[in-house]
This record gives structure tokens, C-alpha cells and sequence, in this order.
């Protein structure tokens, strides 16, 4: 892709900067070796999110690390379903509120929040709750793109089963991109979380259900669509009838955040029981399928995961 | 036989309803086959793989309460079973046909149709239009509504919701994760499946049944390869039991164009005697 993704570079030095920084802040000294992986846990997190999110994203190097002065950044949440907040089918509006800020705050020129959904764009909208959440938030706009005039035909090198899809073309002039997905149950493929959230970002979601092997297709999507940083609302887990809902809630007050999105992605597995049973990250084709393939790992070092309440 | 379109087309044409004289319907939409995914893009697979053939769906408004009416009109009684196995956690309630409340949605299967009503305003406020809207839609469907015949075979005690009706591949990738159901839901098998009470964690017991003895035999040994067991028995016969990889005991067998298997025990007798308890 020709643009200001391939910045793994920078993403490297950061790492090394939050190491510092989570040193200085008197966090365990092993763990502040280039954490992937953050969980923070505890009844704190729904009390306060801001709170939260800057807690887990202290040992990273803070959202500094990620967003520099007068950069493009993207979120991307799961604004699916025209479901309401309470139903957390979609990603909470105030954590995107939060990171929203955050990146404000590194002095971001735009944050970009967009999803292509799977219903209706117009009653998605209205009832997720987002558009409210940022509302009077200057630079900062929620779109859900549905016109193929916004995405551009971009080929997957690397893809076995996809070998071009047509991308946001937002998403491809981005300077930052950080995936902000729900954890959710999904009828077909187990479980969604970041890696699948991708398909939020192409316009052609129908051939990855009906023309390809999707879990294949999800794989090589997430090859070329990588972010630098995903934190994952953990807070209640739809356990069941994923994606859509209303399906079981499972209180986790748990939000993670990291630069390996397989990691995060299994470690959302782990939150809570599936289809009322524990489901292990292995047993979710495309999680295996991404770590096969070098997108991340399933479980990294456990120095190089850091756990913290609130 | 009606179709979903026309079912919901008798229901507007008809007087008021009784319980909700200042009802007003909104648009009818109707999604026709592979049309689902712009319905319902994440997860029409399941619905599909249940032989889906149209979904008609309306809006409700009733005292301030809204709610969604989706009549699904599936391959046929069994499959419109099938795909409501799949969402059957909550509580019973009668509406004329057995049907489940759970997190504001109301779901039951009557004929060959598959009905979800689903709240838009507060849940719990919306109960009685949830309820009424469901007794109106249940007794405009003509038909029964009763499980196939081969859920009676697994033991009685299944945990509440866990009992699944199978009939491809794409309606058990959230039974088993691991690529079993491509080996043994082979092409015209059809599986019931429920997860019981056990010590640390669920026993599955699962009945398979196929067209033909061969097919039965030939599932049972790729299971059990793919399971790391020794398959006995000699022609026309394959049985394996063990302990598999994630250290709990199974045991499966093929007979009669069946294939019975039970995971999950904490020891090899407990498997076997759950086995046998499968008819």
C-alpha cells in the first residue's frame, strides 16, 4: 500500500519509548519490556473509561506513542448492527469518546471514526450512540461509508484466497490506524474481535461470507490492513447470538489494548465462556490461521503481557 | 403453504389486534435468499445453511413500545427447528407454541417458519407487545411446532439452551470449533447434539445419523483419526475410545448408519456409560 502505513519502523521505536516510560512510572520492570499485551480489569473500568483506556494504554507508551503532532488517525469501531449501547453489539461510545480525546490531546489534525455496516447506515447512526458521544468534538467525524466511490480496488500480495478487495480510501492515507472492536460471540466464525472487525473497512463484506473461505479471507485482509494499535472493549461480552444479539452478556470490565491484534484478539477469547462453554484462541480458525501465517502470536511471553486492576 | 411475505401481508390485512388497539406496522421489507447478507451480513451463513428462502420483516410501534417482527421461512420444519435450536437460552413462555423470552427478543418456530420478535424500545417495558405480537404471528402460521424425531434419541437433562439440531458443516462452527462437523456431517447427516452436567466441565453427547451404513463407518474413523484414537472393529463396524488431546475421555461408535459419540468425561467408564445412554 502506498501510504503512511508502512510506518513498523516508528512502531518499533515506540515500543522501546513505552518500555521507558512504563519504567519510570514504577510498573513491574520485566513486564515494561515491550508489552504486546495490556489488560486492565475491574469494576473502575464502567465507572471511569478515560480512566481506563489511559491505563491500559500506560505501558504501551501512552497514546503519545502512537499519534504524533498533526497526523490523520483512524478509529475503527464495530458500529455493525443498529443496536443500542446497552446491547453491546457495538463498541462503547464513550471509550471512542476517550481515545477520540487522547488523540486530540497528541494534537491529532483529524480523527477519523468509521465502519462500513452491515445494516442500514442510517439507523446504525441513530442508535449506537456514537454520534452523540463525540458530538461538539472539533476534528473529529463518524461516518459509516457505504458508497463504492469511497473505496479503491487494492491488490492483497499476500492473500491465498483474496487477492484484491476494494478498501476505505480513508483508511489507506491514514497516519494512524487503531482498531477499537468489541468482543462478541459470531455464528460463523466463532468469535469477532479486531481481525474480523477488518471487513468493516472493505466494501465487498458479502464475497468473504459467500465466495471465499472466511476465515481465509479474514487472514489475508488483516495482511494488508494492519493496525498500529487496537484496544478492545471488553467490558460486557456477548457470549451468545454474536454478531448481531440481543445475545447473553457477560460482565468482564475489561478493556485490552496492544500492537500484536492476534494477541489481543485471543486474549478477548479467553474473557469469558462462548456458547457457555471456555473456548481456547486455537480453536478459532482465524486466529490460527493469523498466527500461521505472522500476523501475531496467540500467546505471547508472559513478560511481555502486563495486567493491572482499577 | 405460505410464504414469510405473504403470512405478514394477511397479518396487516387483518383488523386490529386486541391487545394493542393504536398499533401502527411500518414498511414490510423482504430479503429473498443470498439477499440476506444485506439484511443481516454478519451471521446470514447460519441462516442459509438452514435453507433459508426469504425473511419478510416489519416495525411496530405500540404505546410508545417498539419492536421488530422477522417471520424467517426456512427450508422446512426441520431446519426452521434447526436455526431456532440455535437461539433457545431463556425463558419459556406459551404463546400458543413453545416459545423463548431472552435480552428483549422473543423467538419461536412453528411450520417451516422461524419467527424472532425483537424489542427496539426498553425491553422490559416492551414484554407484553413482544408477547402479543407473537401469539398474533404464531397463530396466523399454519402447522406444528415440534422438534424432530431424532432429539428424543440423546439422554433427558441436557443443560438449559445447549441442545443443537445440525444438518451441514456451517450450522456446527459453533458446536465444534476444531473442524469436527466437515467430517462428520457429511451430506445428508443430520446431528443433535447437547452438552450435560459433568464434573469440571460439560459432557457432550452427540447422534449422527446418515443415509447409509458406509457413510456412518467412514465418519466414525475420520473422527477418531482426527481425535488421535484406534478405531475397532472390523468391517462394517468402527468404535475408538480414549483420552484426547485436551484431556478429557470420549468414546464414539458407529452402527446402523449411526454415529453416537460423547466427550468431554472425566474417565473412560463415565464416557462409555454416557454412550450407551445415547439411543
Amino acid at each position: 500500500m502506498g501510504n503512511k502505513y508502512g510506518r513498523r519502523e516508528f512502531m518499533k521505536k515506540t515500543a522501546l519509548v513505552s518500555a521507558a516510560l512504563a519504567v519510570g512510572s514504577g510498573l513491574d520492570v520485566r513486564a515494561a519490556q515491550k508489552p504486546v499485551l495490556v489488560k486492565v480489569s475491574g469494576a473502575g473500568v464502567p465507572k471511569d473509561i478515560t480512566a481506563a483506556v489511559k491505563k491500559v494504554l500506560e505501558p504501551l507508551g501512552g497514546m503519545r506513542a502512537f499519534v504524533k503532532k498533526g497526523q490523520k488517525v483512524l478509529l475503527k469501531p464495530n458500529v455493525g448492527f443498529p443496536t443500542p449501547p446497552e446491547q453491546h453489539a457495538t463498541t462503547s461510545p464513550l471509550m471512542l469518546k476517550a481515545v477520540a480525546q487522547m488523540a486530540l490531546d497528541c494534537e491529532a489534525s483529524q480523527v477519523l471514526i468509521l465502519d462500513n455496516p452491515t445494516r442500514r447506515p442510517e439507523a446504525c447512526m441513530r442508535v449506537v450512540g456514537i454520534k452523540e458521544a463525540v458530538a461538539g468534538m472539533s476534528n473529529v467525524h463518524f461516518f459509516l461509508p457505504t458508497s463504492d466511490k469511497l473505496y479503491q480496488k487494492t491488490a492483497i500480495p499476500k492473500g491465498k484466497a483474496l487477492k484484491r478487495t476494494e478498501i476505505l480510501k480513508d483508511v489507506l492515507s491514514v497516519d494512524v490506524h487503531i482498531a477499537m472492536p468489541i468482543a462478541k460471540s459470531h455464528n460463523a466464525a466463532g468469535f469477532t474481535g479486531g481481525l474480523k472487525g477488518m471487513m468493516g473497512l472493505i466494501l465487498d463484506r458479502e464475497s468473504f461470507h459467500s465466495r471465499f473461505d472466511l476465515n481465509q479471507a479474514i487472514v489475508d485482509l488483516n495482511t494488508v490492513l494492519k493496525p498500529h494499535l487496537v484496544i478492545m472493549d471488553g467490558i460486557k461480552v456477548m457470549a451468545t447470538d454474536g454478531p448481531a444479539g440481543p445475545g447473553e452478556l457477560i460482565t468482564k470490565n475489561t478493556i485490552l489494548a496492544g500492537t500484536d491484534p492476534v494477541a489481543v484478539d485471543a486474549a478477548a477469547v479467553e474473557l469469558a465462556p462462548l456458547y457457555g462453554r471456555k473456548i481456547k484462541p486455537r480453536q478459532i480458525k482465524h486466529l490460527k490461521l493469523a498466527e500461521k501465517t505472522g500476523l501475531g502470536v496467540l500467546k505471547p511471553p508472559a513478560d511481555r503481557i502486563v495486567t493491572l486492576e482499577m | 403453504m405460505r410464504t414469510a411475505i405473504a403470512l405478514v401481508s394477511v397479518l396487516l390485512m387483518a383488523p386490529a389486534s386486541d391487545y394493542f388497539p393504536e398499533e401502527s406496522a411500518g414498511k414490510i421489507e423482504v430479503f429473498k435468499g443470498q439477499k440476506l447478507f444485506d439484511y443481516m451480513n454478519g451471521g446470514a451463513e447460519l441462516y442459509l445453511a438452514y435453507g433459508f428462502v426469504e425473511i419478510a420483516v416489519w416495525n411496530y410501534t405500540a404505546a410508545g413500545n417498539k419492536a421488530t417482527v422477522g417471520i424467517y421461512e426456512m427450508g422446512g420444519p426441520e431446519e426452521a427447528y434447526g436455526i431456532f435450536s440455535h437461539t433457545s437460552r431463556g425463558d419459556p413462555v406459551d404463546i400458543g407454541v413453545p416459545a423463548v423470552l431472552a435480552r428483549g427478543m422473543l423467538s419461536f418456530h412453528k411450520g417451516k417458519f422461524y419467527v424472532r420478535v425483537v424489542a427496539k424500545s426498553d425491553p422490559v417495558k416492551a414484554k407484553d407487545l413482544l408477547i402479543a405480537l407473537g401469539k398474533q404471528v404464531a397463530g396466523s402460521i399454519p402447522g406444528e411446532s415440534k422438534a424432530p424425531g431424532e432429539v428424543a434419541l440423546l439422554p433427558e437433562g441436557a443443560v438449559e439452551g445447549s441442545l443443537r439440531y445440525l444438518v451441514n458443516p456451517a450450522t456446527a462452527r459453533t458446536i465444534w470449533f476444531d473442524g469436527e462437523g466437515e467430517l462428520i456431517l457429511t451430506k445428508q447427516a443430520k446431528a443433535v447434539t447437547a452438552f450435560y452436567p459433568g464434573g469440571d466441565a460439560d459432557i457432550q453427547a452427540s447422534r449422527i445419523s446418515y443415509p447409509d451404513k458406509a457413510a456412518a463407518i467412514k465418519a466414525c474413523r475420520a473422527l477418531a483419526k482426527k481425535l488421535s484414537l484406534k478405531t475397532a472393529g472390523g468391517k462394517g463396524e468402527c468404535s475408538a475410545s480414549g483420552k484426547t488431546e485436551d484431556d478429557v475421555f470420549t468414546s464414539l461408535a458407529a452402527k446402523d448408519g449411526v454415529l453416537r459419540w460423547v466427550t468431554g468425561a472425566a474417565d473412560q467408564k463415565s464416557a462409555n456409560a454416557w454412550l450407551a445412554k445415547v439411543k
